[in-house]
């Protein structure tokens, strides 16, 4: 369920748009982030991080996002011209503002960095950037709108040119729309000036990030982390006009998903529409859900409800044509079904006081002073004592004492006190998994990147490589035994010039003498032994004697063509 | 609240129906109410569509009757509500305070539970009493789910299955808990105990496999991981941390194995089974290289390589057992060495060499048939034999063999004819 009533005295808040669909109902997601810092006067310091962070959030869930920081008008305007321009009748938009932002007469305007306050406040509009010609520009052009706007900071701007910081609740939001300020009415959003980012773009981007979230959920999670880190300071605020679920990362069983979550959320407007004595809307959601077959106890919820609204429904109907036997008859019913619902059992008591049937009244009067708030029981006693005149019946109650109102277990069915809610719990869990990124993340840190196929070994490609390997492997398998391992240096090879022709070889000699004839020499892959005479191309070369997989000592020598180098291998 | 039935509703209804003032009183006090405003602010919490217009009715309530008898149902409705809201962490603190203030309490118990492991950033104390929570929870798990418990229109068969999906979710949160504490094994055992019970749990399987990449074991935690990201359907992961937990199988994998040649067998058989076959084995890739190492030397010198082989094993903890079982009852394989003595000097059938290096004493060769001629030492002699003893301290290994199965013995040197004598 979502705050409605007191949404309409907002100041600054959130806002992000979903629209639910299947992915195949899908069309492009494109979206506009805007960050202002340097702004003349008051310069902000997270704004530009912020629209980073939600742009790379918002590449990673799909979206075709531009990016724009530190907007002037002229920039702004021209950016906000482009995001519209793509826009086709199956796209989701989304535009994102961090910096400042001020309502003039009750219409929000956002700032680009090179404003600069006129004299007057009308004048200032026209040097300011309009929410509702970005708001006009978005109706009926994309499938859905997400506005998301954190620009609630404390505003000297704003208290420096006698503005209102902060933005006032949108007049023209678009149908099908998702509008979300970072802070609710009287609040200021902070701009966290320990931190990188803003409180809320900070949770936003994280919430953004995780999979399988419908945006009322990240919406949602993002106020919750906003509250609990600014001490209820500050909490995003959201407004949605949205039918259908949108995911930013879509679940994988989507099916399921969209059951059991809509299904909650059918049932949460359902209730708003009831409130609002919308009887056909709510009917609808409620067929929606048993029709879904949703299951468990939202299931049986709504198929508990049904027939209650069904009766308001009619009831109404039959009241508004005059139909009062018809209406009572409905009311009681209703009433019957929901025995907390006074405001039936009021309008039951007219339909029946206008057909005079005061029997029927009474009784109702009776069971709404055994349920009913203080309030609604002394509005019947009031009734009664206007009736006890003329019917014995009502003198009789109207003598009795208030009778107890029944117990809290009573008042909600469906809910069993004690028992947790099995179905609910289900839901939480699908709808929040415990966020493994940050386990991934640890133990990549640990492991190497997956090393690209070694293709020149397995298939016999560079000879060079291949003996160098080879020497590798040997020296490794070598390890425990005196031996000799000789290799070119790195500056033998880039300046080696061959001969482009001709068979003669260009290469030099290296001559290995020594008394030990068990000692192993490695050369290119091959294992020799004392005395050996390795044709080697000329260029310089380092021979190495290893002991237990130590060098224990390193010569050089420069092997040149056609003249042999002696070496003497020793332990 | 205890796991208790509620009040049969009729008795309460009546009860609230009955007009006599005794009566009344009665059914007041059973009913549990401080008062009739108590009981107005309650009925305009159920009345309220908006969650956050009910959390500041329910704030209302608990500061205007903050020792109500119905603190705990004052709890559930709060959990509702922030549930409604999706706000986890105050859900969470909820629960907590129902456990506190009444350890058995099932909602409570149950959802301090489940919430544990969804805490970002959870507090020690905080993770100490849902690891409580999950204990008592699976402890008292067949009071709490005595058949004298289950709720009206429950089937026994659901009211069961509730049962063991609260066993499974306590076992999941123990592990949580023992694996955020950093006691690994622990956890692994948790994880592991959870997945006999329900081995289609792609989440509690992912943890497994973080539990046992934290312990460096890559190729079970590969294992984990693949098997995790090889669901699909209920309970399967979100597919960007399917995607993810793919990734890191294959990391862990080539980390291992220096290479992700083979990985596809392993997730196909991973699917398929929550644990690896006891013959599983993935060659590591110091293995890789070490058998690359000695083909590298077989190739360019087979009999160092096979010597090198010989003295490892002999050399190792098990080197007794080796030359036992291995090395003597076969032939040995053509070996090379460096004679450093030979004796009796001038027929010698007993020749020390050094294999590893022309000084170190090896290998005492003993020949059927003394040598006619001695070798002097740094003669290098190829040979085949059979392995007759062995001592690991100092290293020798006696070796029988027959002279034509020996190369490299100098021949006995040429005798200079007598010079010749005219005949007279």
């Amino acid at each position: 369920m979502l705050p409605t009533a007191h949404r309409i005295v907002l100041l600054c808040a959130l806002a992000a748009a979903t629209a639910a669909a299947s992915p195949q109902e899908e069309g492009n997601r494109y979206s506009l982030v805007i960050g202002n810092n340097s702004y003349i006067s008051s310069p902000l310091q997270n704004a530009v991080n912020d629209a980073r962070i939600i742009d790379k959030a918002l590449k990673d869930s799909g979206f075709r996002s531009t990016l724009v920081e530190n907007a002037s008008q002229v920039a702004l305007q021209s950016a906000v011209g482009e995001f519209l321009s793509k826009l086709g009748p199956n796209d989701t938009a989304l535009f994102f503002y961090a910096g400042h932002g001020v309502q003039i007469e009750n219409e929000n305007f956002l700032v680009p960095v090179d404003f600069e306050a006129p004299d007057s406040v009308v004048a200032a509009k026209f040097r300011l950037f309009s929410v509702a010609q970005l708001l006009d520009g978005l109706r009926n052009r994309p499938k859905r709108s997400i506005v998301i706007l954190d620009a609630c900071r404390s505003n000297p701007i704003a208290q420096q040119k006698s503005l209102t910081a902060g933005l006032a609740q949108p007049q023209n939001a678009p149908n099908e729309s998702y509008i979300v300020f970072s802070t609710g009415p009287g609040q200021t959003a902070a701009d966290n000036p320990n931190g990188r980012n803003s409180y809320f773009s900070e949770a936003l981007a994280v919430e953004i990030a995780k999979p399988g979230l419908t945006i009322e959920q990240v919406v949602n999670h993002t106020r919750a982390t906003v509250s609990s880190e600014t001490s209820g300071n500050q909490t995003p605020w959201a407004l949605s006009s949205l039918k259908a679920t949108f995911y930013f990362h879509t679940p994988a069983n989507i099916e399921a998903e969209n059951t059991s979550s809509m299904a909650a959320k059918w049932l949460a407007d359902a209730k708003h529409l009831e409130q609002r004595e919308e009887w056909d809307d709510a009917i609808e959601r409620i067929t929606e859900i048993i029709q879904k077959k949703a299951g468990g106890s939202l299931q049986q919820t709504a198929e508990r409800r049904i027939g209650y609204l069904t009766a308001r429904r009619d009831a109404q109907a039959a009241f508004d044509k005059g139909d009062y036997a018809g209406a009572a008859k409905e009311y009681e019913a209703a009433f019957k079904l929901d025995p907390f619902a006074i405001d039936a059992a009021f309008e039951g008591v007219t339909s029946y006081l206008l057909q005079d049937k005061l029997d029927q009244a009474i009784v109702l009067l009776h069971a709404i002073r055994v349920r009913g708030t203080s309030e609604s029981t002394a509005r019947a006693m009031k009734m009664l004592d206007e009736l006890k005149a003329v019917n014995p019946l009502a003198a009789q109650e109207t003598r009795a004492a208030i009778p107890a109102p029944p117990p809290v277990e009573e008042m909600f069915s469906g809910v069993r006190f004690g028992m947790p809610d099995w179905d609910g719990s289900r839901r939480v869990l699908a709808s929040s998994p415990v966020d493994e990124s940050r386990f991934v993340k640890d133990i990549e840190a640990t492991a190497p990147p997956v090393p690209p196929p070694a293709e020149n070994q397995e298939k016999g490609g560079d000879p060079t490589a291949q003996a160098a390997a080879t020497q590798t492997e040997l020296s490794l398998m070598l390890k425990s035994i005196f031996h000799v391992e000789i290799s070119p240096t790195g500056e033998t090879r880039d300046l080696l010039i061959k001969r482009a022709t001709g068979g003669a070889s260009n290469a030099g000699f290296l001559q290995l003498e020594g008394a030990d004839k068990q000692i192993p020499v490695v050369y290119q892959g091959q294992v020799h032994y004392l005395p050996s005479k390795l044709a080697l191309e000329p260029g310089k070369y380092e021979i190495k004697s290893i002991q237990d997989g130590q060098v224990v000592a390193t010569q050089q020598v420069e092997i040149t063509a056609g003249a042999p180098q002696k070496f003497e291998v020793k332990r | 609240m205890s796991p208790k039935s509620p009040r049969p509703a009729s008795f309460r209804f009546g009860l609230a129906l009955a007009a006599l003032p005794l009566l009344a009183a009665a059914a007041w006090a059973a009913a549990g109410w401080t008062d009739r405003n108590e009981y107005d602010l309650v009925l305009k919490i159920r009345v309220e569509a908006s969650p956050q217009k009910q959390l500041e009715l329910l704030n209302q309530w608990k500061a205007s009757y903050p020792k109500s008898e119905m603190r705990q149902v004052r709890r559930e409705l709060f959990l509702s509500a922030y549930q409604a809201l999706d706000d986890i962490p105050h859900m969470y603190e909820t629960a907590l305070e129902m456990s506190s203030e009444e350890p058995s309490n099932l909602v409570g118990v149950y959802w301090s539970t489940l919430l544990t492991p969804e805490i970002k950033g959870i507090s020690k104390e905080m993770l100490e009493a849902g690891g409580k929570a999950a204990r008592q929870l699976l402890s008292d798990l067949d009071t709490y789910f005595a058949p004298g418990q289950k709720p009206a229109g429950l089937t026994d068969a659901d009211w069961q299955k509730q049962k063991v999906a609260a066993a499974l979710l306590a076992r999941r949160t123990i592990g949580w808990v023992e694996w955020q504490d950093g006691d690994l094994a622990a956890a692994e055992t948790s994880f592991t105990e959870y997945l006999q019970q329900d081995s289609k749990s792609a989440e509690v399987t992912s943890w497994l496999g973080f539990v046992l990449a934290y312990q460096k074991r890559q190729i079970p935690a590969a294992w984990q991981l693949a098997r995790a990201s090889s669901m699909t359907g209920d309970g399967a992961l979100p597919e960007v941390w399917r995607r993810q937990t793919d990734e890191l199988a294959d990391r862990l994998y080539a980390a291992y194995h220096g290479g992700i040649d083979g990985i596809d067998q392993l997730k196909t058989a991973a699917a398929a089974s929550a644990v690896p076959p006891a013959d599983f084995q993935v060659e590591s890739a110091e293995g890789i290289r070490q058998r690359k190492a000695e083909d590298a030397l077989n190739l360019a010198d087979p009999e160092l390589a096979a010597w090198l082989r010989i003295y490892k094993q002999l050399s190792g903890a098990d080197g007794e057992k080796y030359f036992a079982e291995t090395l003597k009852p076969a032939p040995l394989p053509q070996l090379r060495g460096t004679v450093v003595r030979a004796t009796p000097a001038d027929k010698p059938s007993e020749i020390t060499l050094g294999l590893s290096s022309a000084q170190t004493e090896e290998v005492v060769l003993k020949v059927s048939v003394p040598y006619r001629s001695p070798a002097g030492p740094g003669t290098q002699i190829s040979f085949k034999g059979n392995a007759d003893s062995f001592s690991k301290e100092p290293f020798r290994l006696t070796v029988l063999a027959d002279q034509e199965n020996i190369v490299g013995w100098p021949d006995p040197p040429v005798k200079a004819p007598p010079p010749r004598t005219k005949k007279k």
